[in-house]
Parts: structure tokens; C-alpha cells; sequence
């Protein structure tokens, strides 16, 4: 069997898979858990960044956290984790995009990321939220590479030879 | 990825969306929440608040007036915000909007009946002024309250003073009374002004 270049159960797999993947997921399931149970705050938070039309505010405020929750429990439990990444990457680059349109008009609104108590608040607050989705936009990043890693078959390995042959010409 | 691999990931993820929208929708209904905003009444509370707005502005000319003629200022926002930073003025006090409802901030509050007070909170889209505002109103404070609406970014803008700190009229209030009511603010000794408190403190 072919050797890949990141092998399960090292520290190396540990470290470039497990660990992105657990921190992404469980603050996607936090904060779209903290939305679900208090709907009326999204609501205004959506409002308030008045971006979009203002009748599909409601929708958005109720649809998003249960995409958060449910991308976030697919990437943590490992099923459809490519199609979770994806989304979950979509979403951080539209939250990316509407923080900095919202700070660069000089408005001062809170992010509607995490309520305004949650000890992590300030990982959302101004510029740093937008600092905060990069690095999380940068750990799954780490997290795809490290599984497609796990996935690939070394080329210079002992068994490469036999990998060469059974790929087609 | 092959075009079957995108296909895959394009129903995997319709499917992601239609499940998040149909648990979405159906806990909305739950809650008895509507899903689409009610435009007339977003508008007649948009008016009404202008309305708010307006009643009580207070110009910076004149807010700096009446703080520096040691008016009470309350700040409205939270208590760790006010930690790292708040107007520095003779008479202020921290009364989050979200203790509003604390029988302690109700006692030191109106221990100031009579005098104008002034109120801020973050900034102008910020509500936490107007909810100590109605809480207030709803105590039967009978002073004339005004709201410096360009709150703490206001301040900042136009160069104010700033200090940190915590809020000293609380400790202030707690180590001379404790835990016990003042239900008579006459009780309270005479010439007990925020300045003169904290000079006798400062002395200790």
C-alpha cells in the first residue's frame, strides 16, 4: 500500500488536521448555537448592517446559524468535510467582506458573531474580527492541505514504484 | 475533481442549504417569529426614535458645560468598556443598560433627583442610552435627562478628557452605605457630591 505523506495517528496528522478542524468546528457550532437561542438579537444585528434587502433580513438571521451549526457538526464528526469546508469558508469570506465594507463607511456596529458577553467577544471586535476570519479561513486551509496530504500517496517513498505502475499512463 | 466530484459536492451542499432552511423556518414558526419584517411598523419605530433623538439632544458645547460644572454623566455601556475608558468628568457614573433593573444603580441614581443629568453610550447606533433612558423614566426620575448621542466616539472625536478606571462613585457608594438601602435621599449627609467624596477618599 502506498505510504502518504501525512500518516494518521502522528503527531504531524494531529497537528494539521485535528487540531484546525476541532477549533473551526466548535466555534461554528458556538456561535450559530448562540443565534438560534436568541433569534430577536440576529435579527437587528442583520438590520444593522444593512446590507442586502432589508425584507430578507428575517430569513437570513433564522437560515444562517443553522448552517454554522450544521457545517460546523459535519466538519467536527468528519462527514461531507469537503462540501462543510467549502461553506463554512464561503460564509467566512461574506462575513470578511461585509465587517470591512461596514468599518471602511466609519460605522460602529457589533459583528452579531457571538453574543456581546461571550468571553471570546473580543476575537469579533472591529478590525480584529476580520483578523480572527482570516486565521480561520487560514486553519482550514491547513486543515484541506493536511488531508489531502493524508490522501496522497508519496512519490519518492519505498512502494512509489508501485504506485507509478498502477497509475494509468 | 472530476465533474462527477462536483456534482457530488454541489447536491451535498443544496441539501446543506435546504435542511439549514427547513429547520430554520420551522423553529422561526416555533418561536411564533415572523419571517419577513414589518416594514410600516420598522418605520413608525424609526420615526419615533428620530422623535426621541431629538427630544433629548444635548449639544457638545453644552454637555461640556454641564459636566464640567460637575453634572452628573452616566455612562450607559458596560462595565468592562467603561473600565478601559470613559469621560473624565468630576460626576460620572457607570449604569450598564443591562443592570438597569439593579436596585443598587436605582438607590445611587436617583440619590440625584433635581439636577440635569446627561447620559452616553457607545455611539449614535448604539441603544444602550435609550434603555436607561426609559428605565428612568419608568423609576419616576424626576430630573431633566439628556443624551449625549455621539456617545463615547463623540468623545474621542472631539478630544475630550479620558481617564480608565473603574467606576469610583460604585465603590465609593458601597463602602459608605454597604448593602443597606438609603430609602430618604435627604439622608444622604450634606454636601455629598461625587468631588467632595472622592477628594475625602483620595485623602485616606
Amino acid at each position: 500500500m502506498a505510504q502518504p505523506l501525512v500518516k494518521r495517528r502522528s503527531l504531524r496528522w494531529l497537528v494539521l488536521e485535528w487540531v484546525p478542524r476541532l477549533l473551526v468546528a466548535a466555534l461554528f457550532i458556538y456561535t450559530g448555537s448562540t443565534k438560534i437561542a436568541d433569534p430577536q438579537t440576529f435579527i437587528k444585528e442583520v438590520q444593522a448592517y444593512q446590507l442586502g434587502p432589508i425584507m430578507l433580513t428575517h430569513l437570513v438571521a433564522f437560515v444562517l446559524p443553522w448552517v454554522e451549526v450544521l457545517t460546523g457538526g459535519l466538519l467536527l464528526i468528519g462527514v461531507w468535510r469537503r462540501e462543510a469546508r467549502l461553506v463554512i469558508a464561503l460564509m467566512l469570506i461574506v462575513f470578511v467582506v461585509a465587517r470591512g465594507c461596514v468599518m471602511v463607511s466609519g460605522r460602529s456596529i457589533d459583528c452579531g458573531c457571538v453574543p456581546t458577553d461571550s468571553l471570546i467577544h473580543f476575537l469579533f471586535d472591529g478590525w480584529m474580527g476580520v483578523v480572527t476570519n482570516f486565521g480561520l479561513l487560514a486553519l482550514l486551509g491547513i486543515e484541506g492541505y493536511a488531508e489531502r496530504l493524508r490522501r496522497t500517496p508519496r512519490r519518492n517513498g519505498p512502494l512509489a514504484a508501485e504506485t507509478q505502475q498502477a497509475v494509468p499512463a | 475533481m472530476t465533474r462527477t466530484g462536483i456534482r457530488r459536492s454541489a447536491v451535498r451542499i443544496l441539501v446543506l442549504g435546504l435542511i439549514s432552511a427547513g429547520v430554520g423556518v420551522g423553529h422561526a414558526r416555533y418561536r411564533g417569529l415572523p419571517l419577513f419584517p414589518d416594514l410600516k411598523r420598522m418605520q413608525e419605530d424609526q420615526l419615533k426614535h428620530k422623535a426621541w433623538v431629538e427630544e433629548t439632544a444635548i449639544e457638545l458645547e453644552a454637555f461640556i458645560r454641564h459636566y464640567e460644572a460637575a453634572g452628573l454623566v452616566i455612562d450607559a455601556r458596560p462595565r468592562d468598556r467603561f473600565e478601559e475608558g470613559h469621560l473624565d468628568a468630576p460626576s460620572i457614573m457607570n449604569v450598564p443598560a443591562d443592570e438597569a433593573a439593579d436596585g443598587y444603580h436605582y438607590e445611587r441614581v436617583t440619590a440625584y433627583q433635581g439636577p440635569p443629568v446627561v447620559l452616553y453610550c457607545a455611539s449614535e447606533a448604539c441603544d444602550s442610552a435609550q434603555i436607561l433612558w426609559l428605565a428612568l423614566q419608568s423609576w419616576g426620575f424626576s430630573s431633566e435627562v439628556r443624551v449625549y448621542h455621539p456617545g463615547w466616539e463623540g468623545i474621542l472625536e472631539h478630544g475630550l478628557p479620558t481617564i480608565d478606571g473603574p467606576d469610583l462613585h460604585y465603590d465609593l457608594y458601597a463602602d459608605e452605605y454597604g448593602d443597606e438601602l438609603v430609602e430618604d435621599s435627604a439622608e444622604r449627609p450634606a454636601g455629598d457630591q461625587l468631588g467632595a467624596g472622592s477628594e475625602e477618599r483620595d485623602g485616606d
